[in-house]
């Protein structure tokens, strides 16, 4: 079963890459820590930035230019219902295009529910959320849905020093004041390494149609990832 | 632009000292293996059974001070798991069953033993057969050919809550649902799924 989700998603994520044309693609680094504080509370402190790469046909000039979207800290706070049902609130504090003259910047409230259905060796896992998206001079609630896949590549258990693999596809949903509403999509796949007890480090590819019903902006994004799980000694 | 390219980078190696410092716990760990990595005492047991057998795998697992090679395959719809010592000798056989399915006297004492806990909610349950009295053949004739499933120990695997929270536990039952043994499950982390 896993042999054939695997190579069912890596196709779709060649194809969905295939005639990307002149669109840029993206690069976002993230590095968080989760902890557990309490009986069933954790919390998870991340940074993260995003790069855009320019390719010629959009800047006209040769070669890859770069800029930096954004830079941000993270924050949430999980409480666990039961072991399959979580719920999480969160804060997001973004610096856009840091390296700009004029300072923009953004400060996201979330709050999520996210369930994992099946928890044998394929887990099957959902993430509702919901954010209120503050922007310097404009508001946005944003609505998301998740649904993902994970499974360990080698044996039925996820073992320090090996590989497993991941993906999901996201709905997403933004009700914007007197505008349209736009609809997104992000389908991913990627490969995890589990360094030992607590670190692992995860690369992915998301295709991202954002507001698909309109003018539907496509793009690459490349995702690292490295998640240090700090445990309790309970 | 280079110095915010390389933050990432530079956070990535700073905290390599908390990654060293962070690795203490020890556990069972499951690699998957060929067949030809099989002890050819086991496969020798088995080779009665694995020609229509489907979904068949082997792994050896790891322990502190024990090695253990296993086969786990799906036979008349039964979900089997067969662990043998590096020799090849039959340690245990373990059947995939739903939780209902006990046999009501353990079954109740079962229930029973986790009422102890605030809330408990079954992930998995397993009947285990192990040879004592039988020798190795006649065991798995009695449990794979013969479907003679009388007198299993339990293996439950149960997440329950306790004043510190919530935990997953292995449990071994005896054949009337006494308690005998229990190791904690670490289960797989949810960050990567959860943000």
């Amino acid at each position: 079963m896993r042999r054939w989700i695997f190579l069912i998603l890596c196709c779709a994520a060649s194809y969905s890459s295939y005639g990307q044309g002149s669109t840029a693609f993206v690069w976002e680094a993230s590095t968080a820590v989760n902890y557990k504080l309490g009986k069933d509370w954790s919390f998870n402190t991340s940074i993260a930035n995003r790069t855009v790469w320019l390719d010629n046909d959009l800047i006209g000039e040769s070669g890859l230019q770069s800029r930096l979207a954004f830079a941000e800290v993270n924050q949430f706070a999980t409480y666990k219902i039961h072991p399959r049902l979580k719920s999480s609130v969160g804060y997001k504090y973004r610096w856009l295009e840091p390296t700009g003259e004029d300072r923009f910047f953004e400060h996201r409230i979330t709050q999520q529910l996210a369930m994992i259905h099946r928890t044998r060796v394929v887990r099957l896992s959902s993430r509702l959320r919901s954010e209120q998206r503050f922007r310097n001079e404009s508001f946005a609630q944003r609505l998301r849905y998740r649904f993902s896949v994970d499974f360990p590549l080698s044996g039925e258990s996820l073992d320090p020093k090996e590989f497993y693999f991941v993906a999901s596809n996201e709905v997403t949903y933004e009700i914007l004041e007197n505008r349209h509403n736009p609809w997104g999509n992000r389908v991913s796949s990627g490969l995890g390494y589990l360094f030992g007890e607590v670190t692992k480090l995860q690369l992915s590819f998301t295709y991202r149609s954002d507001n698909f019903t309109r003018r539907n902006l496509n793009r690459l994004f490349i995702e690292t990832a490295l998640f240090i799980n700090v445990r309790s000694k309970s | 632009m280079t110095r915010w390219l390389a933050i990432p980078l530079m956070l990535w190696v700073l905290m390599i000292p908390i990654i060293t410092l962070a690795q203490g716990q020890k556990r069972e760990v499951e690699k998957k293996i060929k067949i030809a990595d099989m002890p050819e005492a086991a496969l020798s047991l088995l080779e009665p059974y694995l020609s229509s057998a489907t979904s068949i795998k082997y792994y050896k697992e790891t322990d502190i001070g024990h090695d253990s090679y296993e086969c786990k395959f799906i036979l008349d719809e039964n979900r089997y798991s067969i662990e043998f010592d590096p020799h090849g000798r039959l340690e245990d056989v373990e059947m995939l069953v739903d939780i209902n399915d006990l046999a009501s006297k353990a079954h109740d004492k079962i229930i029973t033993h986790l009422q102890q806990y605030q809330r408990f909610r079954f992930r998995r349950a397993q009947l285990q057969f192990s040879p004592n009295v039988l020798t190795e053949a006649q065991l798995l004739v009695r449990v794979i050919q013969n479907q003679n499933w009388e007198n299993p120990y339990h293996e439950i695997v149960v997440a329950v809550k306790d004043e510190k929270g919530w935990s997953t536990y292995e449990m071994l039952f005896d054949q009337d649902g006494i308690f005998l043994s229990q190791k904690k499950v670490i289960s797989r982390q949810t960050d990567n799924i959860l943000y």
